[in-house]
């Protein structure tokens, strides 16, 4: 009986959230979203791009928290194709793409992988840089199966995530 | 990673097929950047 290859089953050490996991089954309809922050988080995580490791970046600066998982799609990247398909910002953010994620059953965990459909997103300009936020469902949540388009979702809940997005100056 | 200290502008919303595109956009800059 041959033995299988581990390395060609599974990684022997920890992939990196960012480099090592797959951007997902189809892109760019399903993809991977790898999530620093749940709803319920009242401090602001992000991924160290050195260890791959979830820090702390600061607590969140207003009472209003995140209404979807927010993460980001393995192996991409915001720089000048990202900021060419906007009309101000003259160079991306430098970050991995962020996605924010509905689920109907509350996921209170961070550092996992939540494979997802993408139904839509909002353009963002942070300081000059390309800072796009893409919207997206749990792939295999029946709540959504019918919500194609951002048009679809409920629009309490994308009202939400503007208001979370938005300035609170 | 956003929000809260400084201002931010939300040019607009866009539907499913636009934001493919961003997707792939950003997964070519990851590819010119990164290597495949």
């Amino acid at each position: 009986m041959s033995k299988k290859d581990p390395n060609a089953v599974f990684s022997k050490y920890r992939p990196h959230p960012w480099h090592g996991i797959e951007v997902g089954k189809t892109p760019p309809r399903l993809v991977n979203a790898f999530i620093e922050i749940s709803p319920f988080d009242g401090i602001k995580y992000e991924i160290d791009k050195e260890s791959g490791f979830l820090k702390v970046d600061r607590p969140q600066l207003s009472s209003s928290l995140p209404p979807a998982l927010y993460g980001f799609i393995p192996q991409t990247y915001c720089d000048k194709r990202v900021a060419a398909l906007t009309t101000n910002a003259k160079k991306g953010d430098g970050d991995p793409l962020d996605i924010c994620v509905f689920s109907e059953r509350p996921i209170a965990r961070s550092d996992i992988i939540v494979p997802s459909r993408i139904i839509g997103g909002f353009r963002m300009i942070d300081k000059g840089e390309a800072d796009d936020k893409i919207i997206a469902v749990v792939e295999s949540d029946p709540f959504y199966f019918d919500v194609k388009t951002l048009a679809e979702l409920s629009p309490v809940l994308r009202n939400r995530l503007e208001h979370y997005l938005r300035p609170t100056s | 990673m956003i929000h809260g200290a400084q201002p931010v502008e939300i040019e607009k919303t866009f539907e499913v097929d636009e934001a493919e595109s961003v997707v792939e956009a950003a997964m070519e800059d990851y590819m010119d950047s990164f290597g495949g």
